[in-house]
C-alpha cells in the first residue's frame, strides 16, 4: 500500500474539539437543570441532595452550582438536630471536593464550613453516652476533628500533573523514535533526539510518581 | 491493495454516525459511582494509587489526567475514559474493516455500528472501566498486523507492536494473547523478524517500565488496593495477581490450557455472548467471512483467525469454563468485560462476510442496493432500547448506598466493609468525595478475615486519637462503646462469631459482646433504626433504569434496610406478620439472616417500600440472566 503523506491541519481538529466540549457542557447544562428543577420541587433531606446533584455536575462559571451551594447553606443552618445539620454540611463540603480539577472551586465555602462541621462532630461524639467524653473534651476533640478536616489526602496536584503529561511525552516519544527512526533506511538522528526527548520525560514521571 | 476515492456523502454520513454513538455514551454515562469496580479504579486513579492486581499504572495515571477536567464531578470525568476510547475503538474498527472491505466505506460503518450498539461493548463504555481503552490496544496490534501483511514486514511494526505489548502490561494482561498471532505474523518473514528481536525485546522493556508506578508508589504508601494491615506487598506479587492464589496470571494460564476440561463450557458460554450481543444470525455473515478472507489474502486471515481463536475459545477456556450457574458473576464480570477484543474482531469477520455476500448479489441491483443500507440502520433501532434499559444516567444507586451507609453511623465509629461494592463503593465516598472522613473505614477481602485494609483510616497520626483502642488491637472496647459497625453479619465461619453478636441497623450491623445483649440495647438499636431511614435514599432503587444486576444487588440490600427499619416498629394494632428465614451471600460463606415482623399502620410503608425495591431489582431483568 502507498503511504499516504498525513496533511496536518488545524482546522478540523479545532472543531472536533469545539464539538467534544459543547457536547460535554451541554450535557452539564442538561442535568443540572434537571436537578435544580428537582431541588425547587423538594423539601428536606431530598432538596439537600438535589442541590447536591447540581453541585456534582458542576461546569464552569454555572449560575446553577452558585445557586445550589448558597441554597445548600440556606438549607444547612435551618436543621435542629445536629445529624441532620452534620448530614447537610458534610453533604455541601463532599459535593464540592468531588468537583475539584486542578483548581478548587468554592475553597472559601469549604473554608467556612470546616469548623462548623468540626464542631457538629465532636458535640456528637460528646452526646454518644458509650464514649464517656464531657464538654471538657471539647477542645481536645475539635481541634482533632478540624485538622482531619483540614488535611489534603491527595497527591501534590503540581506533581500529579507532571507525572501524566511526562506519561504522555515519553510514551510518545518512544512511538516517534520507532516511526521516525527505524524506517527502511534507519534515521539515526531522529533516534538520537527522541531518545533524549524520552529521557528527559522519563525522568520527569520517576520525580512525579515519587513526589506526588 | 488500492484503496478507492470516499463519496463525500458517504464520510458525512460515517461521522455523523460517530457523533451519534458518542453522545448515545455521554449521555448514558453513570453520573458518579458506577458499580463494580469502578469505585476503586477512580480512587486509586485520584490519589495516584494501585488498584487490584496487576495494578493498572496506565489506567491509573490515564484516570488521574482526566480528574483534572474542570466540569462534572471526579467518578464522572474517570469514567469517560472508556467514553473516548470506545469512539477510539470504533474508529480502529472503522478501518480495519475499510482495509478490508476496499471498495466502499459504508461496510465498515456496519461495523461500527453492530459493535457500538451490541450490549457487552455499550455496558462497559459506560461503567467506568478500563476493558475499552484494552480493546484499543489490540486493535491498534491487529491493525499493526494487518499491515505487516499487507505492506511486508518493517522492523519498525515489530518494534512498535513489542512497545505497544509491554504498555499493555499495565493494563489488563488477557490483552497480551495478542503476542501468539503477532509471532505468527513474524514467523512469515522469519529471518527479518529474527533480527529484530533484540531490539522488539528492549521495546517491550521499554514499555513494562510503566510499571514502576506500582513499584514507586507502593514504597510510596500511596493508596493500594490490596494492602493488608500495614504490609508492603512486593512488586512482583502484585504484577503477578499472587495475591488471588488460584487466580495468580501465569498460574491461571498453564493450568487451564493443560486440559480439556471444562472446554464445551467455555465453547457453550461464549457462543451464548455471541448471541446476547449480536444474535446467532450473524454467525452466517461470520463464518462468510472466513470465506471471504481465505480468497483474499490467507495470510490476514490466518492472523485474525488466530487473533480471534485466543480473544474468544482460549480466553473462555482460561476465564468461562465453568457452568453458568447465575447472573451476577460469571455473565457480568467474565463474559461481558473479557471478551470485548473477541466480539470487535467479530464483527470484522461478520462485515467481511455481509461484504462477500453482497458482493455474490451484484447483478440483483434493488438487494445490492438496500441489504447494505438495511444492516446500518438495523444496529440503530437498538439505540433506544439500550439507552433506556440499560443506560446509566440515572444511576446515582452504589453512590447513595455508599453514602448512606456512612451517614448512619456514629461520628468517629469504625466500619468494616467487605465485597467489591460495599467497600469499593465508600473508598470513592470517604477518600475521594472526603464524606464523613470521621469515620474509620477497614476492608477484608475474605469473609472470614480479620486483617484489614486500612486505606480508609490514614493516616494514623490523625485517627490514632480518636482510635487509641483499635491500634491496641482492642475491638472489645469498641464494641463496649457501640463503635463497631459492619456490612457483615457473623456466621460460625467467622473468627468473631464466638466473641460477638449483631444486630441489624440500616445497612450495616452493630456488634454487641457475646450472649450480652439486653433488651436496652435493642431499644437502642430501634432508635437507631428509625433515626438510619432518612439517611437511606430509595428514590434511586426504584428509578434507576438499568439492567446491571449489580445495580440490582446493591438495591436488594437497600431493601433489607427498609426490613431492618420496619422490625424495629411495634405497631399498636397488627394487620399481619412477615417473617423472612434467608441466607446472605459473601462470596462462598452464606449468612443466616432471620427476620420477623409485625405489620401495622406505622410501618407497613417501609414493607411497601421493601417489595417494591425487591421487585424493581429483580434479578431475572438483567440483560443476561441465563
Amino acid at each position: 500500500m502507498p503511504e499516504k503523506k498525513l496533511s496536518y491541519s488545524l482546522k478540523p481538529i479545532l472543531l472536533l474539539l469545539i464539538f467534544i466540549v459543547t457536547a460535554l457542557l451541554t450535557r452539564q447544562f442538561f442535568y443540572q437543570q434537571k436537578h435544580i428543577k428537582e431541588a425547587n420541587a423538594s423539601i428536606g433531606f431530598e432538596k439537600i441532595k438535589a442541590f447536591e446533584r447540581v453541585i456534582l455536575n458542576h461546569f464552569p462559571l454555572s449560575p446553577y452550582s452558585s445557586n445550589a451551594v448558597y441554597e445548600l447553606l440556606k438549607e444547612c443552618e435551618g436543621f435542629s438536630e445536629i445529624d441532620e445539620k452534620l448530614y447537610c454540611y458534610e453533604t455541601l463540603r463532599s459535593s464540592l471536593i468531588q468537583i475539584k480539577s486542578f483548581y478548587q472551586p468554592y475553597d472559601d465555602t469549604i473554608k467556612k464550613i470546616n469548623p462548623k462541621i468540626a464542631q457538629l462532630r465532636t458535640e456528637s461524639m460528646i452526646l454518644w453516652k458509650d464514649n464517656n467524653l464531657t464538654n471538657e473534651d471539647f477542645e481536645r476533640i475539635y481541634i482533632a476533628q478540624l485538622a482531619l478536616l483540614n488535611y489534603n489526602n491527595a497527591p501534590s496536584q503540581l506533581w500529579s500533573v507532571i507525572t501524566v503529561f511526562s506519561l504522555i511525552g515519553w510514551i510518545s516519544a518512544i512511538i516517534f523514535v520507532i516511526m521516525k527512526g527505524f524506517t527502511k533506511n534507519q534515521n539515526r538522528r531522529y533516534v538520537l533526539i527522541g531518545m533524549l526527548i524520552y529521557l528527559v520525560f522519563f525522568l520527569f514521571w520517576l520525580c512525579g510518581i515519587y513526589f506526588a | 491493495m488500492k484503496q478507492q476515492a470516499e463519496s463525500p456523502v458517504i464520510i458525512l454520513f460515517s461521522i455523523f454516525a460517530f457523533i451519534i454513538l458518542f453522545l448515545f455514551y455521554l449521555f448514558s454515562l453513570n453520573p458518579i459511582l458506577p458499580t463494580g469496580d469502578a469505585g476503586e479504579l477512580i480512587t486509586a486513579s485520584y490519589l495516584l494509587g494501585i488498584a487490584h492486581p496487576p495494578g493498572y499504572p496506565l489506567y491509573t495515571e490515564l484516570g488521574k489526567l482526566f480528574t483534572f477536567l474542570p466540569f462534572g464531578n471526579i467518578g464522572y470525568r474517570v469514567s469517560l475514559i472508556p467514553c473516548f476510547f470506545s469512539i477510539l475503538t470504533l474508529i480502529l474498527i472503522y478501518l480495519i474493516t475499510r482495509i478490508l472491505t476496499i471498495k466502499n466505506s459504508i461496510f465498515p460503518l456496519i461495523a461500527v455500528l453492530f459493535l457500538g450498539v451490541s450490549y457487552s461493548f455499550y455496558f462497559q463504555t459506560i461503567i467506568g472501566k478500563f476493558y475499552p481503552v484494552n480493546a484499543l490496544i489490540v486493535l491498534l496490534l491487529v491493525l499493526i498486523g494487518i499491515k505487516v501483511i499487507d505492506s511486508g514486514f518493517e522492523k519498525r511494526y515489530a518494534y512498535l507492536s513489542a512497545f505497544l505489548l509491554g504498555i499493555l502490561t499495565g493494563l489488563h494482561h488477557t490483552a497480551l494473547l495478542m503476542t501468539v498471532p503477532l509471532f505468527i505474523v513474524g514467523l512469515f518473514y522469519f529471518k527479518a523478524f529474527i533480527r529484530s528481536l533484540p531490539l522488539s525485546l528492549l521495546f517491550f522493556f521499554l514499555g513494562f517500565l510503566i510499571n514502576l508506578h506500582i513499584y514507586i508508589r507502593n514504597i510510596k504508601d500511596a493508596f493500594l488496593a490490596i494492602r493488608k494491615a500495614k504490609e508492603t506487598p512486593y512488586f512482583i506479587d502484585i504484577l503477578l495477581r499472587k495475591f488471588y492464589k488460584e487466580g495468580e496470571s501465569l498460574q491461571v494460564v498453564t493450568s487451564t490450557l493443560s486440559t480439556f476440561e471444562g472446554f464445551q463450557n467455555a465453547i457453550t458460554n461464549f457462543l451464548y455472548m455471541i448471541d446476547a450481543n449480536f444474535g446467532y444470525v450473524t454467525m452466517v455473515f461470520f463464518v462468510m467471512g472466513f470465506f471471504y478472507l481465505y480468497r483474499k489474502s490467507r495470510r490476514i486471515l490466518l492472523f485474525l483467525s488466530i487473533s480471534f481463536l485466543m480473544f474468544s475459545l482460549v480466553l473462555a477456556k482460561i476465564t468461562f469454563a465453568g457452568e453458568i450457574k447465575d447472573n451476577e458473576g460469571s455473565l457480568y464480570i467474565v463474559g461481558n468485560q473479557y471478551f470485548i477484543p473477541a466480539f470487535c474482531l467479530y464483527v470484522i469477520f461478520m462485515t467481511a462476510g455481509i461484504y462477500f455476500f453482497v458482493e455474490k448479489i451484484k447483478k440483483l441491483i434493488f438487494l445490492y442496493k438496500t441489504i447494505p443500507l438495511f444492516f446500518i440502520v438495523l444496529p440503530l433501532i437498538f439505540i433506544p432500547m439500550r439507552f433506556s434499559q440499560t443506560g446509566q444516567s440515572n444511576n446515582w444507586v452504589l453512590y447513595y448506598y455508599s453514602k448512606g451507609l456512612l451517614s448512619t453511623l456514629p461520628v468517629s465509629s469504625v466500619l468494616t466493609t467487605y465485597g467489591d461494592n460495599k467497600s469499593f463503593g465508600v473508598w470513592y465516598i470517604k477518600l475521594v468525595g472526603r464524606y464523613r472522613d470521621d469515620v474509620c473505614h477497614l476492608v477484608v477481602f475474605r469473609y472470614e478475615a480479620t486483617k484489614w485494609n486500612m486505606e480508609g483510616c490514614k493516616p494514623e497520626v490523625l485517627y490514632k486519637d480518636f482510635y487509641s483502642e483499635f491500634y491496641r488491637n482492642d475491638i472489645q472496647t469498641l464494641v463496649n462503646k457501640k463503635l463497631y459497625y459492619s456490612t457483615i453479619g457473623l456466621s460460625e465461619i467467622h473468627p468473631y462469631f464466638k466473641s460477638f453478636d449483631t444486630i441489624a441497623y440500616g445497612l450495616v450491623y452493630v456488634y454487641f459482646p457475646k450472649s450480652k445483649i439486653t433488651e436496652k440495647d435493642r431499644k437502642f438499636v430501634n432508635e437507631l433504626n428509625i433515626k438510619a431511614e432518612k439517611f437511606i435514599t430509595p428514590y434511586y432503587c426504584l428509578n434507576h433504569g438499568t439492567d446491571d444486576p449489580l445495580t440490582f444487588s446493591v438495591c436488594r440490600f437497600v431493601s433489607i434496610a427498609y426490613l431492618n427499619i420496619a422490625s424495629s416498629i411495634e405497631p399498636n394494632l397488627k394487620f399481619g406478620t412477615f417473617a423472612l428465614d434467608t441466607t446472605i451471600r459473601y462470596g462462598n460463606t452464606h449468612e443466616p439472616f432471620r427476620v420477623n415482623i409485625n405489620i401495622g399502620k406505622e410501618n407497613e410503608h417501609y414493607m411497601e417500600l421493601y417489595e417494591k425495591i425487591r421487585k424493581y431489582n429483580a434479578r431475572e431483568k438483567a440483560f443476561l440472566f441465563p
